[in-house]
Protein backbone atom coordinates (compact mmCIF):
# COMPACT_ATOMS: atom_id res chain seq x y z
CA UNK A 1 0.00 0.00 0.00
CA UNK A 2 1.44 3.26 -0.72
CA UNK A 3 0.60 6.88 -0.71
CA UNK A 4 -1.54 6.68 -4.48
CA UNK A 5 -3.50 3.64 -2.98
CA UNK A 6 -4.83 5.42 -0.23
CA UNK A 7 -5.72 8.36 -2.67
CA UNK A 8 -7.45 6.13 -4.66
CA UNK A 9 -9.77 5.34 -2.08
CA UNK A 10 -10.28 8.77 -0.44
CA UNK A 11 -11.48 9.58 -4.10
CA UNK A 12 -13.53 6.21 -4.52
CA UNK A 13 -14.69 7.43 -0.66
CA UNK A 14 -15.49 10.94 -1.21
CA UNK A 15 -17.25 9.83 -4.45
CA UNK A 16 -15.31 11.24 -6.65
CA UNK A 17 -13.97 8.34 -8.91
CA UNK A 18 -15.19 8.09 -12.40
CA UNK A 19 -16.49 5.02 -12.95
CA UNK A 20 -13.49 3.16 -14.47
CA UNK A 21 -11.47 3.80 -11.26
CA UNK A 22 -14.33 2.68 -9.08
CA UNK A 23 -14.21 -0.66 -10.90
CA UNK A 24 -10.88 -1.05 -10.81
CA UNK A 25 -10.60 -0.27 -7.26
CA UNK A 26 -14.23 -2.15 -6.18
CA UNK A 27 -12.00 -5.29 -8.12
CA UNK A 28 -8.96 -5.28 -6.29
CA UNK A 29 -10.93 -5.26 -2.88
CA UNK A 30 -11.78 -8.77 -3.57
CA UNK A 31 -8.41 -9.59 -4.74
CA UNK A 32 -6.31 -7.91 -2.49
CA UNK A 33 -7.04 -8.80 1.27
CA UNK A 34 -4.69 -6.08 2.69
CA UNK A 35 -6.54 -3.78 0.20
CA UNK A 36 -9.61 -4.69 1.48
CA UNK A 37 -8.64 -4.41 5.17
CA UNK A 38 -7.67 -0.30 4.00
CA UNK A 39 -10.54 0.08 2.50
CA UNK A 40 -12.69 -0.56 5.46
CA UNK A 41 -10.86 1.49 7.66
CA UNK A 42 -10.42 4.40 5.96
CA UNK A 43 -14.51 3.59 5.23
CA UNK A 44 -15.19 3.55 8.88
CA UNK A 45 -13.12 7.01 9.16
CA UNK A 46 -14.98 8.35 6.75
CA UNK A 47 -18.39 7.56 7.83
CA UNK A 48 -17.80 8.78 11.15
CA UNK A 49 -16.94 12.15 9.57
CA UNK A 50 -20.03 12.78 7.58
CA UNK A 51 -22.11 11.64 10.42
CA UNK A 52 -20.43 14.48 12.63
CA UNK A 53 -20.33 16.40 9.53
CA UNK A 54 -24.28 16.21 8.85
CA UNK A 55 -24.66 16.05 13.50
CA UNK A 56 -26.09 19.78 13.03
CA UNK A 57 -28.90 19.87 10.65
CA UNK A 58 -30.35 17.00 12.18
CA UNK A 59 -29.96 18.18 15.59
CA UNK A 60 -31.93 20.98 14.20
CA UNK A 61 -34.81 18.70 13.14
CA UNK A 62 -35.09 16.72 15.99
CA UNK A 63 -35.27 20.22 17.98
CA UNK A 64 -38.89 21.15 16.04
CA UNK A 65 -39.75 17.69 16.22
CA UNK A 66 -38.57 17.78 19.95
CA UNK A 67 -40.68 20.87 20.66
CA UNK A 68 -43.77 19.21 19.01
CA UNK A 69 -44.22 15.82 20.36
CA UNK A 70 -42.83 16.68 24.34
CA UNK A 71 -44.37 18.99 25.48
CA UNK A 72 -45.57 19.50 28.74
CA UNK A 73 -49.26 19.29 29.82
CA UNK A 74 -48.88 22.32 32.65
CA UNK A 75 -46.85 24.75 30.08
CA UNK A 76 -48.67 23.93 27.16
CA UNK A 77 -52.68 24.66 28.27
CA UNK A 78 -51.58 28.25 30.31
CA UNK A 79 -49.29 29.73 28.07
CA UNK A 80 -49.00 33.04 27.64
CA UNK A 81 -50.63 33.54 25.01
CA UNK A 82 -53.77 32.17 23.78
CA UNK A 83 -53.95 29.40 21.49
CA UNK A 84 -55.49 29.71 17.82
CA UNK A 85 -59.30 28.54 18.34
CA UNK A 86 -61.95 27.53 15.87
CA UNK A 87 -64.61 29.87 14.59
CA UNK A 88 -66.82 28.07 17.24
CA UNK A 89 -64.80 28.12 20.25
CA UNK A 90 -64.55 32.01 19.95
CA UNK A 91 -68.12 31.80 19.41
CA UNK A 92 -69.17 30.09 22.45
CA UNK A 93 -66.08 31.46 24.62
CA UNK A 94 -67.86 35.48 23.19
CA UNK A 95 -71.15 33.81 24.60
CA UNK A 96 -69.31 32.90 27.83
CA UNK A 97 -67.87 36.16 28.48
CA UNK A 98 -71.61 37.68 27.48
CA UNK A 99 -72.30 35.93 30.07
CA UNK A 100 -70.44 36.79 32.74
CA UNK A 101 -70.82 39.90 32.04
CA UNK A 102 -74.64 39.91 32.33
CA UNK A 103 -74.77 38.10 35.38
CA UNK A 104 -71.84 40.22 37.46
CA UNK A 105 -67.94 40.48 36.92
CA UNK A 106 -68.33 40.42 41.04
CA UNK A 107 -69.58 36.97 41.23
CA UNK A 108 -66.23 35.28 39.91
CA UNK A 109 -63.83 38.22 40.22
CA UNK A 110 -62.50 38.01 43.84
CA UNK A 111 -63.20 41.45 46.13
CA UNK A 112 -59.91 42.07 48.17
CA UNK A 113 -56.53 42.96 47.32
CA UNK A 114 -56.19 46.30 45.26
CA UNK A 115 -57.19 46.41 41.89
CA UNK A 116 -53.23 45.69 40.85
CA UNK A 117 -53.30 42.96 43.11
CA UNK A 118 -56.65 40.95 41.43
CA UNK A 119 -55.65 41.58 37.74
CA UNK A 120 -52.01 41.24 38.53
CA UNK A 121 -51.79 37.04 37.87
CA UNK A 122 -49.02 35.85 35.73
CA UNK A 123 -48.90 33.22 33.66
CA UNK A 124 -46.30 30.24 34.07
CA UNK A 125 -43.84 30.75 31.88
CA UNK A 126 -41.73 27.85 29.95
CA UNK A 127 -38.49 29.12 28.12
CA UNK A 128 -36.70 25.53 29.24
CA UNK A 129 -36.37 24.54 24.82
CA UNK A 130 -33.21 22.77 23.64
CA UNK A 131 -30.07 24.56 22.90
CA UNK A 132 -27.60 27.46 24.68
CA UNK A 133 -28.51 28.62 28.14
CA UNK A 134 -30.65 25.69 28.89
CA UNK A 135 -29.75 25.06 32.59
CA UNK A 136 -29.99 29.31 33.10
CA UNK A 137 -33.50 28.99 31.34
CA UNK A 138 -34.84 26.40 33.73
CA UNK A 139 -33.46 28.27 36.88
CA UNK A 140 -35.08 31.34 35.66
CA UNK A 141 -38.53 29.49 34.55
CA UNK A 142 -38.19 27.77 37.86
CA UNK A 143 -37.76 31.22 39.88
CA UNK A 144 -40.68 32.93 38.01
CA UNK A 145 -43.04 30.32 38.18
CA UNK A 146 -42.39 30.13 41.87
CA UNK A 147 -42.94 33.95 42.23
CA UNK A 148 -39.26 34.10 43.29
CA UNK A 149 -39.38 37.69 41.31
CA UNK A 150 -35.75 39.38 42.58
CA UNK A 151 -34.41 36.55 41.78
CA UNK A 152 -35.75 35.49 38.52
CA UNK A 153 -35.28 39.26 37.78
CA UNK A 154 -31.72 38.75 37.66
CA UNK A 155 -31.66 34.97 36.20
CA UNK A 156 -34.02 36.69 33.17
CA UNK A 157 -31.19 39.39 32.77
CA UNK A 158 -28.39 36.72 31.85
CA UNK A 159 -30.42 34.51 30.44
CA UNK A 160 -31.64 37.05 27.78
CA UNK A 161 -27.95 38.55 27.50
CA UNK A 162 -27.67 34.78 25.18
CA UNK A 163 -31.37 35.03 23.87
CA UNK A 164 -32.31 38.55 23.29
CA UNK A 165 -35.20 38.04 20.66
CA UNK A 166 -36.92 36.27 23.62
CA UNK A 167 -39.96 38.15 23.57
CA UNK A 168 -41.49 35.58 26.57
CA UNK A 169 -38.29 35.56 28.97
CA UNK A 170 -38.06 39.82 28.46
CA UNK A 171 -42.28 39.47 29.19
CA UNK A 172 -41.13 37.58 32.33
CA UNK A 173 -38.40 40.30 32.83
CA UNK A 174 -40.83 42.87 33.25
CA UNK A 175 -43.39 41.41 35.13
CA UNK A 176 -40.42 40.31 37.45
CA UNK A 177 -39.13 43.81 38.51
CA UNK A 178 -42.82 44.88 38.24
CA UNK A 179 -43.51 42.30 41.46
CA UNK A 180 -40.10 43.16 42.81
CA UNK A 181 -40.99 47.00 42.79
CA UNK A 182 -38.71 48.33 39.99
CA UNK A 183 -41.56 50.07 38.17
CA UNK A 184 -39.34 52.04 35.98
CA UNK A 185 -37.10 49.23 34.80
CA UNK A 186 -40.20 47.16 34.37
CA UNK A 187 -42.36 49.90 32.21
CA UNK A 188 -38.89 50.43 30.09
CA UNK A 189 -39.23 46.59 29.35
CA UNK A 190 -42.97 46.31 28.74
CA UNK A 191 -42.22 49.85 26.04
CA UNK A 192 -40.00 47.75 24.27
CA UNK A 193 -42.22 44.75 23.93
CA UNK A 194 -45.28 46.70 23.04
CA UNK A 195 -43.42 48.34 20.24
CA UNK A 196 -41.64 45.27 19.19
CA UNK A 197 -44.46 44.28 17.05
CA UNK A 198 -44.07 40.48 17.90
CA UNK A 199 -47.03 38.60 19.24
CA UNK A 200 -46.65 39.44 22.70
CA UNK A 201 -47.00 43.10 22.08
CA UNK A 202 -50.55 43.37 22.95
CA UNK A 203 -48.89 41.92 26.35
CA UNK A 204 -46.67 44.71 26.29
CA UNK A 205 -49.81 46.98 26.78
CA UNK A 206 -51.59 45.22 29.18
CA UNK A 207 -48.84 45.03 31.50
CA UNK A 208 -48.01 48.40 31.04
CA UNK A 209 -51.54 49.38 31.84
CA UNK A 210 -51.43 47.20 35.11
CA UNK A 211 -47.80 48.99 36.05
CA UNK A 212 -49.97 52.41 35.58
CA UNK A 213 -52.65 50.74 37.71
CA UNK A 214 -50.28 49.89 40.37
CA UNK A 215 -48.51 53.70 40.86
CA UNK A 216 -52.39 54.81 40.93
CA UNK A 217 -52.30 56.33 37.20
CA UNK A 218 -55.89 55.07 36.01
CA UNK A 219 -55.88 57.43 33.45
CA UNK A 220 -52.86 56.41 32.25
CA UNK A 221 -53.87 52.79 32.13
CA UNK A 222 -56.89 53.23 30.04
CA UNK A 223 -54.83 54.60 27.32
CA UNK A 224 -52.81 51.56 27.30
CA UNK A 225 -55.57 49.59 27.62
CA UNK A 226 -57.33 50.92 24.20
CA UNK A 227 -54.58 49.44 22.32
CA UNK A 228 -54.98 46.20 22.68
CA UNK A 229 -56.65 44.91 19.99
CA UNK A 230 -60.39 43.23 19.37
CA UNK A 231 -58.50 40.17 17.89
CA UNK A 232 -57.47 39.59 20.80
CA UNK A 233 -60.29 38.08 23.07
CA UNK A 234 -58.46 36.85 25.72
CA UNK A 235 -56.55 39.78 26.38
CA UNK A 236 -59.47 42.16 25.45
CA UNK A 237 -61.68 40.61 27.62
CA UNK A 238 -59.53 41.08 30.86
CA UNK A 239 -58.76 44.45 29.97
CA UNK A 240 -62.80 45.28 29.65
CA UNK A 241 -62.57 43.52 33.22
CA UNK A 242 -59.75 45.85 34.37
CA UNK A 243 -61.44 48.99 32.53
CA UNK A 244 -65.04 48.95 34.34
CA UNK A 245 -63.14 48.62 37.76
CA UNK A 246 -60.88 51.88 37.03
CA UNK B 1 -28.26 -10.97 9.47
CA UNK B 2 -31.41 -9.53 8.14
CA UNK B 3 -32.11 -6.08 8.15
CA UNK B 4 -35.33 -5.18 10.70
CA UNK B 5 -37.75 -2.89 8.55
CA UNK B 6 -37.52 -0.33 11.10
CA UNK B 7 -34.11 0.55 9.44
CA UNK B 8 -35.80 2.95 7.33
CA UNK B 9 -35.63 4.76 10.25
CA UNK B 10 -32.12 4.85 10.58
CA UNK B 11 -32.05 5.68 6.42
CA UNK B 12 -34.28 8.58 7.45
CA UNK B 13 -31.73 9.41 10.38
CA UNK B 14 -29.21 9.50 7.86
CA UNK B 15 -30.97 11.53 5.14
CA UNK B 16 -32.48 14.16 7.73
CA UNK B 17 -35.83 12.57 6.47
CA UNK B 18 -37.58 14.52 8.91
CA UNK B 19 -41.42 13.25 7.90
CA UNK B 20 -40.25 9.47 8.64
CA UNK B 21 -38.60 11.23 11.81
CA UNK B 22 -42.37 12.41 12.82
CA UNK B 23 -43.76 8.50 13.17
CA UNK B 24 -41.07 7.67 15.27
CA UNK B 25 -41.98 10.72 17.60
CA UNK B 26 -45.23 9.92 17.09
CA UNK B 27 -44.73 6.46 18.25
CA UNK B 28 -42.38 6.73 20.53
CA UNK B 29 -42.73 10.01 22.91
CA UNK B 30 -45.82 8.86 24.98
CA UNK B 31 -44.04 5.85 26.21
CA UNK B 32 -40.87 7.39 26.71
CA UNK B 33 -42.68 10.48 28.39
CA UNK B 34 -44.53 8.69 30.66
CA UNK B 35 -41.84 6.32 31.94
CA UNK B 36 -39.18 9.44 32.45
CA UNK B 37 -42.26 11.53 34.43
CA UNK B 38 -42.91 8.11 36.72
CA UNK B 39 -39.06 8.39 36.93
CA UNK B 40 -38.64 11.68 39.03
CA UNK B 41 -37.65 13.22 35.36
CA UNK B 42 -39.70 16.12 33.55
CA UNK B 43 -40.66 16.18 29.57
CA UNK B 44 -37.75 18.44 28.90
CA UNK B 45 -35.76 15.42 30.80
CA UNK B 46 -37.02 12.66 28.37
CA UNK B 47 -37.35 15.04 25.51
CA UNK B 48 -33.20 14.79 25.69
CA UNK B 49 -33.02 11.52 25.92
CA UNK B 50 -34.85 10.53 22.78
CA UNK B 51 -33.09 13.20 21.23
CA UNK B 52 -29.30 11.98 22.02
CA UNK B 53 -30.26 8.36 21.91
CA UNK B 54 -31.10 9.67 18.09
CA UNK B 55 -28.21 11.03 17.53
CA UNK B 56 -26.32 8.35 18.92
CA UNK B 57 -28.01 5.85 16.33
CA UNK B 58 -27.37 8.39 13.55
CA UNK B 59 -23.72 7.69 14.16
CA UNK B 60 -24.58 4.06 13.61
CA UNK B 61 -26.46 4.66 10.38
CA UNK B 62 -23.60 5.63 8.44
CA UNK B 63 -22.26 2.67 9.26
CA UNK B 64 -22.54 0.09 6.23
CA UNK B 65 -21.83 -2.60 8.00
CA UNK B 66 -24.30 -1.66 10.68
CA UNK B 67 -27.30 -4.06 11.30
CA UNK B 68 -30.87 -3.33 13.05
CA UNK B 69 -32.09 -6.72 14.70
CA UNK B 70 -34.91 -5.63 16.86
CA UNK B 71 -37.87 -3.07 17.02
CA UNK B 72 -36.23 0.12 16.67
CA UNK B 73 -38.67 1.57 19.95
CA UNK B 74 -37.96 -1.12 21.66
CA UNK B 75 -33.93 -0.31 21.15
CA UNK B 76 -34.67 3.54 21.99
CA UNK B 77 -36.58 2.81 24.70
CA UNK B 78 -33.84 0.39 26.26
CA UNK B 79 -30.91 3.25 25.54
CA UNK B 80 -33.16 6.00 26.76
CA UNK B 81 -33.68 3.97 30.45
CA UNK B 82 -29.87 3.28 30.50
CA UNK B 83 -29.10 6.63 29.98
CA UNK B 84 -31.50 8.01 32.65
CA UNK B 85 -30.33 5.21 35.14
CA UNK B 86 -26.90 6.34 34.97
CA UNK B 87 -28.17 10.29 34.91
CA UNK B 88 -29.70 9.66 38.29
CA UNK B 89 -26.59 8.03 39.22
CA UNK B 90 -24.51 10.60 38.48
CA UNK B 91 -26.84 12.87 40.73
CA UNK B 92 -26.14 10.64 43.20
CA UNK B 93 -30.26 9.66 43.45
CA UNK B 94 -29.15 5.98 44.52
CA UNK B 95 -32.88 5.16 45.89
CA UNK B 96 -34.76 6.45 42.39
CA UNK B 97 -32.26 4.10 40.88
CA UNK B 98 -32.88 1.45 43.23
CA UNK B 99 -36.72 1.94 42.45
CA UNK B 100 -36.30 2.06 38.84
CA UNK B 101 -33.92 -0.89 39.01
CA UNK B 102 -36.36 -2.64 41.11
CA UNK B 103 -38.98 -2.55 38.20
CA UNK B 104 -39.01 -5.41 36.01
CA UNK B 105 -37.92 -4.92 32.37
CA UNK B 106 -36.73 -7.95 30.84
CA UNK B 107 -36.19 -6.66 27.11
CA UNK B 108 -36.21 -9.04 24.48
CA UNK B 109 -33.37 -10.94 23.50
CA UNK B 110 -33.16 -9.28 20.43
CA UNK B 111 -32.96 -5.95 22.48
CA UNK B 112 -30.74 -6.63 24.60
CA UNK B 113 -27.76 -7.66 22.01
CA UNK B 114 -29.06 -4.50 19.64
CA UNK B 115 -28.24 -2.41 23.01
CA UNK B 116 -25.05 -4.54 23.83
CA UNK B 117 -24.02 -3.54 20.23
CA UNK B 118 -25.35 0.38 20.76
CA UNK B 119 -22.65 0.52 23.42
CA UNK B 120 -19.89 -0.55 21.85
CA UNK B 121 -20.45 1.20 18.96
CA UNK B 122 -20.68 4.17 21.73
CA UNK B 123 -17.05 3.00 22.85
CA UNK B 124 -15.64 2.80 19.39
CA UNK B 125 -17.06 6.51 18.38
CA UNK B 126 -16.28 7.99 21.65
CA UNK B 127 -12.69 6.84 21.13
CA UNK B 128 -12.54 8.39 17.23
CA UNK B 129 -13.89 11.58 18.31
CA UNK B 130 -11.22 11.51 21.18
CA UNK B 131 -7.99 11.41 18.60
CA UNK B 132 -9.82 13.32 15.91
CA UNK B 133 -9.52 15.97 18.66
CA UNK B 134 -6.14 15.37 18.73
CA UNK B 135 -5.43 16.27 15.81
CA UNK B 136 -4.07 19.53 14.08
CA UNK B 137 -6.35 22.68 13.68
CA UNK B 138 -5.68 22.45 9.93
CA UNK B 139 -6.65 18.64 9.99
CA UNK B 140 -9.29 18.90 11.69
CA UNK B 141 -11.02 21.63 9.88
CA UNK B 142 -9.85 19.84 6.61
CA UNK B 143 -11.46 16.69 8.03
CA UNK B 144 -14.95 18.28 8.97
CA UNK B 145 -15.09 20.51 5.77
CA UNK B 146 -14.85 17.09 4.00
CA UNK B 147 -17.20 15.14 6.13
CA UNK B 148 -19.67 17.98 5.64
CA UNK B 149 -19.91 16.87 1.77
CA UNK B 150 -18.07 20.26 0.60
CA UNK B 151 -15.78 18.75 -2.46
CA UNK B 152 -12.45 18.66 -2.50
CA UNK B 153 -12.15 21.25 -4.96
CA UNK B 154 -14.34 24.03 -2.90
CA UNK B 155 -11.99 22.35 0.18
CA UNK B 156 -8.82 23.33 -1.59
CA UNK B 157 -10.52 26.94 -2.29
CA UNK B 158 -11.34 27.77 0.85
CA UNK B 159 -7.94 26.51 2.63
CA UNK B 160 -5.85 27.70 0.08
CA UNK B 161 -4.44 24.41 -1.29
CA UNK B 162 -3.58 24.61 -4.65
CA UNK B 163 -5.64 21.91 -5.93
CA UNK B 164 -8.03 18.55 -5.09
CA UNK B 165 -4.95 16.48 -5.45
CA UNK B 166 -3.62 18.04 -2.43
CA UNK B 167 -6.74 18.28 -0.42
CA UNK B 168 -6.10 14.16 -1.15
CA UNK B 169 -2.86 14.25 -0.01
CA UNK B 170 -3.47 16.22 2.89
CA UNK B 171 -6.17 14.00 3.79
CA UNK B 172 -4.17 11.12 3.62
CA UNK B 173 -1.81 12.52 6.01
CA UNK B 174 -4.54 13.78 8.33
CA UNK B 175 -5.97 10.25 8.37
CA UNK B 176 -2.81 8.14 8.79
CA UNK B 177 -2.04 10.92 11.72
CA UNK B 178 -5.75 10.17 13.07
CA UNK B 179 -5.54 6.65 12.68
CA UNK B 180 -2.07 6.08 14.96
CA UNK B 181 -3.80 8.12 17.48
CA UNK B 182 -6.73 5.71 17.74
CA UNK B 183 -4.12 2.82 17.89
CA UNK B 184 -1.90 4.43 20.39
CA UNK B 185 -5.19 5.35 22.88
CA UNK B 186 -5.97 1.12 22.09
CA UNK B 187 -2.54 -0.03 23.31
CA UNK B 188 -2.56 2.08 26.35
Amino acid sequence: MNENDYIAIEAYLQGEADQEARAALEKRATEDVQFAAALAERRQLNDHLKARGKEPDLRNTLDQLGKKYFQSKETTVRKLRPQKRKPWQRLAIAAAIALVVSLGITFLWPSKGTTYEQFAQHQPISLTERGTGDELASQAEAAFNQERYAESADLLERYLQEQAEDQQAKLALGISLLESNQDSAAVNVFQEIAESGSSLAPYGNWYLALAAVKRGKNAEALKFLDLIPATDTYLKARADRLRATL
Amino acid sequence: MQQHPDYRFLVALRENDSRTLEELYQECSPKITQWVLKNNGTVADANDLFQEALISLHASAHRQDYTLTCPISALLFTICRNQWINQLRRKKKESEVRKVEAERYTPESATVSAYERWEEDQLQQARLDEALAKLSDTCQKLLRLLGKGTSPVEAAEKLGMSNANTVYRRKNACLNRWRELIVAKGDE
